[in-house]
Formats: C-alpha cells, structure tokens, sequence
C-alpha cells in the first residue's frame, strides 16, 4: 500500500499527524493536545507552543505511521499546514514535512488550515459531496463558506471581531472556568437553565457575526453579583450564554443557506464539539463533523491534500508559512 | 564514492543559513552554500548537484543547535531531524558558537541576542550584555560583535570589518568542530531564556 497521504498539523496549540488511504479512509489520527501547558498562561503562548512542536513533531509523526502499521515507503504525498495560524507554529511543522518530503522523495501538499477543516467532511465512508453550505466555528475563525469543489470554498460571511469558539473561550475565563474554556463551559452549561438570563447577540449586516458585545453582557452579568451568588448562578450563566451564542450560529446559517439557495448544511471546527450546539444541528438535520475530526487535526489536512492542486517540487521546498489569509 | 562517507550539515542559528557536505575521512567540505533558514530546502539539490554525491552517500546529518535566533533555529532542527529520519541516519546537534570558533580559533565568538545582549560561552553558555565580556586585546567574532563592536572595541577588543568570512557561521566548520571535539550535544535549540510569559508570570505570580 503506497498510496497513503500523511498529513501534519502545528498551526496552534495541537503537534498533529495522520494517515488517510487514497479514498479518504482514516488509518491514524494522533493528537497530542498542548491545552495543559498553556493553561497556566489562560491562553496560547506562541513561543512556548513552538518550543512544543519542535519536541513533539516527530513523535507524533511516528506514532501516526505505527497506528496505520505504515512506513514512509508507504506515503504517496505529505499534507501539511502552510497557514492561517502561529508563524512560529506553522514552521516547525512545514519544516519537518519539507525535510521528509526532501529526502524521501514524497511530493509535497501546502494546505490552507480553513480547507482542512472543510475537508474533514471528505473522510469516511459517509463522505460529504459538494455542493454544501458550510459553517467554520473555532477558536479562531467564524465563517460561513459556499462549498461548490473538493478543492475549495468561497467565504460569503464571517465575524466582525471575536471567533465564536473564542467567545466560549473569554466566557468561560469570567465565569472561572479556566483554560480552555469551551469544553469546561460546555459541561457546566448542561446542568444550568439556558432560560435566566438574556444575553443579547448584536445585529450586523449580511450574513456576519459579531461576539464581542455578548462577551461584554456576559461580564457585567458577572460583576453584579458576590461571590456566593455568583457561584449559584454559575451554571444558569453558562447555559444562558451558551444559548444565546449557539442561537446566533443557528440564525446566521439559516438564513445563509436560504440566500445562497443551499440545501445541505454542515458545521466544521472546534465549535462543533459543543453538545448543545450539536444537539440543535441534529434537529436541523445539519451535518457534523465526527467529534475527533472537529478541533485541530492531521486527518483533516491529509484529506485536503488528496484535493490539493500539484506544485513542482522546487514551488513546495520553496513555500513560507502564513498568518493569515 | 563509497557509500555513507559523507555528512549534511547545517545552521540556522543566524539570519543567514548555512548548509554543506562534508567528506568524512578527508574532514574535507566539497559543496557549501548560504541562503535564507526558510529557503534552505529549496536549494539543498543545488548543494548535492555540486557536490556530485547522492542523498544516500550521507553518513550522518550534524545540525548547529545555537544559540541563536528561536525560530530560525527550530527550521533548521526541524529540517535536519526530518531528513536524518527519513534517510534512517544519526543526527548530531553541535553549538554553533563552537563552529564560529572553528572558522576563527582563539577568538571570542558572539551571536547577537537581541534586546542588547550576545550569547557566548563563558564557563557556561550565557546571554549576558556586551559590556560583561572579557574581551580585553581579543578577538571578537560573530553577528554579535558585529552588532556590538561600538561597546566592544572601546573595550579593547578587535572586531574584523563587517564583511570578514571569519563573521559567519559555516556549516563546514560545524561538521568539522563535532569532528574533532566529539562535543555531542541533544538535538534541541539551546534556548538560554525562558519564554517571556514564563518570565512575566514568575516576575508577577498574580497577574
């Protein structure tokens, strides 16, 4: 068998690699998570993300290959991430896939982070084909993308300021909840009464968002009450919020997919982890990406490169990573 | 050419890269070339076409671990781990300043820090301000001195012109200097300081 794809992701704070078949099958999909040393920091440190990469990415890479029982003989193309993301993240693996690519004499795939996301549709036996709407919810992107091709999306919304999954992210920090906040709120979330409290999501033109005025509602919500109160209410505020920002993504791709005329709908990124929010796409009849393919991994970025276009080599050993689009 | 009698070297330390083949019995380099650390891929078949020698003529892959700029320096490891896995080789990491010295024996070599200070070794590897090195009617050599020669020289040390060769780190001399010191080091950047939110979370706990 050589005809697998690897693919490697270190955009931010996940050391990723995967092995997917030539037809999309998941063999292996490692994740190895940095959430733990960053918490300290109640949030992701570039620096020290980058530092972990460098231990990580090769450990991570080999125990993708002994998942699958692959060898690099076994590679037909390397996927990895060339960017949005941390620079100095976004290097660490590029450079590795380059060195591998370089000296075993695998072409080479530079992948758009955001089409890895779309691209964890394309994987399984119950692939997604295209044409579909799809909504991108993460720490670091809120989009809403017409998906016309495997190989590409065209954006038609996104947010003025805060990502929904960073919204989760600060909400949980006023409510205490640590670092990362998503899944921490989430849990709590589910034992509070979403119906308490009002949190008010700002109207913006088109089909974009904007998180940061609920963010601000959620925190003087927070600053009327002592201690005792707040820990009362802890979970009513957390299902309440959590309500109101799910309620937003809901309107937001509703009225997406009837102007764009779309029928099929599906939800990618971290966001799409949240139990209620999955909850409700269910009852929409929305797809959703399986649950380890939502936040950052390899299995994503190696189907996305099964679409990528070819570069000559001496155009992939000469690309640079990006920040953003 | 028999098989496995060469080594790949590299350095990313510094802002210009620094890549070569080095012949092992004869310690000799028969290609080396420069380029940007992000560029230095594209150009490693160049180096190989010069050298006329194959991937599998390589024995070994010795990689500068610096000190040195953090994210020049872990393209280059990163490049160098990938390429000593793939070609199922050893890697070697080698301070970089031990491969200034190479090129410049006797000299004290320095690699601009930033933020006002040099790493040198002293005893111990250290990043101190220019004005703590003892470099009275020294020799000093290095992006470092280079940036410091004002402090330096009025010190009584001798900095060469801005273009001397004995300036740069080269490959060459890092595949040279593990050669003959034998001074393995892991295959890990020497940091030298901690992230600056460690520093500002140690300086202020409860911010």
């Amino acid at each position: 068998m050589s005809e697998l794809i690897l693919g490697l992701e270190t955009s931010c704070d996940e050391t990723a690699a995967a092995l997917i078949t030539a037809d999309g099958a998941v063999l292996s999909n490692v994740i190895s998570s940095q959430a733990d040393l960053h918490a300290r920091f109640g949030g992701v440190v570039p620096e020290v993300a980058s530092r972990r990469h460098l231990e990580l990415v090769e450990p991570v890479v080999s125990e993708a290959l002994v998942e699958a029982e692959a060898t690099l003989s076994d590679v037909a193309k390397i996927g990895v991430t060339q960017g949005p993301g941390l620079v100095g993240a976004l290097l660490v693996g590029l450079s590795y896939a380059k060195g591998l690519s370089w000296a075993a004499q695998i072409p080479l795939a530079p992948v758009d982070h955001l089409h890895g996301h779309v691209a964890s549709l394309f994987l399984g036996d119950d692939a997604l084909e295209p044409p579909f709407l799809c909504l991108l919810a993460s720490g670091g992107h809120t989009l809403v993308l017409v998906v016309n091709d495997h190989a590409g999306f065209e954006v038609v919304g996104g947010t003025r300021d805060d990502a929904a999954g960073e919204a989760f992210d600060k909400g949980a920090r006023l409510l205490g909840l640590g670092y990362p906040g998503g899944p921490a709120l989430d849990r709590l979330a589910r034992t509070g009464d979403p119906s308490t409290h009002t949190f008010p999501i700002a109207r913006v033109d088109g089909l974009d968002f904007s998180f940061s005025g609920v963010k601000t509602a959620l925190l003087y919500a927070v600053r009327e009450l002592d201690e005792t109160a707040l820990a009362e209410r802890r979970a009513d505020l957390a299902a309440s919020y959590e309500l109101a920002i799910v309620d937003a993504l809901l309107q937001r791709i509703e009225q997406a997919a009837e102007h764009t005329h779309m029928d099929t709908i599906a939800v990618v990124g971290g966001v799409a982890a949240n139990s209620a929010f999955r909850a409700r796409l269910a009852t929409l009849g929305a797809r959703v990406a399986p649950l380890p393919l939502c936040t950052d991994n390899g299995a994503m970025i190696a189907s996305a490169a099964r679409y990528a276009p070819n570069v000559s080599k001496a155009g992939y050993l000469a690309v640079d990573a990006y920040s953003s689009r | 050419m028999s098989a496995r009698d060469h080594v790949l070297a590299l350095d990313t330390a510094t802002d210009v890269a620094s890549v070569a083949i080095v012949e092992t019995t004869r310690r000799e380099a028969v290609a080396e070339l420069e380029a940007r650390p992000s560029a230095l891929l594209a150009r490693l078949d160049d180096l190989f076409d010069t050298a006329r020698v194959e991937k599998t003529a390589l024995g070994g892959v010795v990689v500068g671990v610096g000190p040195g700029r953090y994210t020049s320096l872990r393209i280059g490891l990163a490049t160098a781990k990938a390429i000593a896995t793939a070609l199922k080789i050893p890697i070697t990491g080698v301070s970089t300043l031990d491969a200034l010295v190479a090129g410049a024996p006797g000299a004290v070599p320095l690699i601009d820090a930033r933020r006002g200070e040099v790493f040198m070794h002293d005893g111990e590897l250290v990043c101190v301000a220019p004005e703590r090195v003892a470099v009275d009617g020294r020799l000093c050599v290095g992006d470092g001195a280079v940036a410091y020669r004002a402090e330096l020289e009025a010190r009584g040390a001798t900095v060469p012109g801005e273009s001397d060769p004995r300036h740069r780190v080269r490959a060459a001399f890092l595949a040279q200097g593990a050669g003959r010191t034998g001074l393995a080091l892991p295959v890990e950047p020497l940091y030298l300081r901690a992230p600056d939110a460690e520093r500002t979370r140690k300086e202020f706990p409860q911010a």
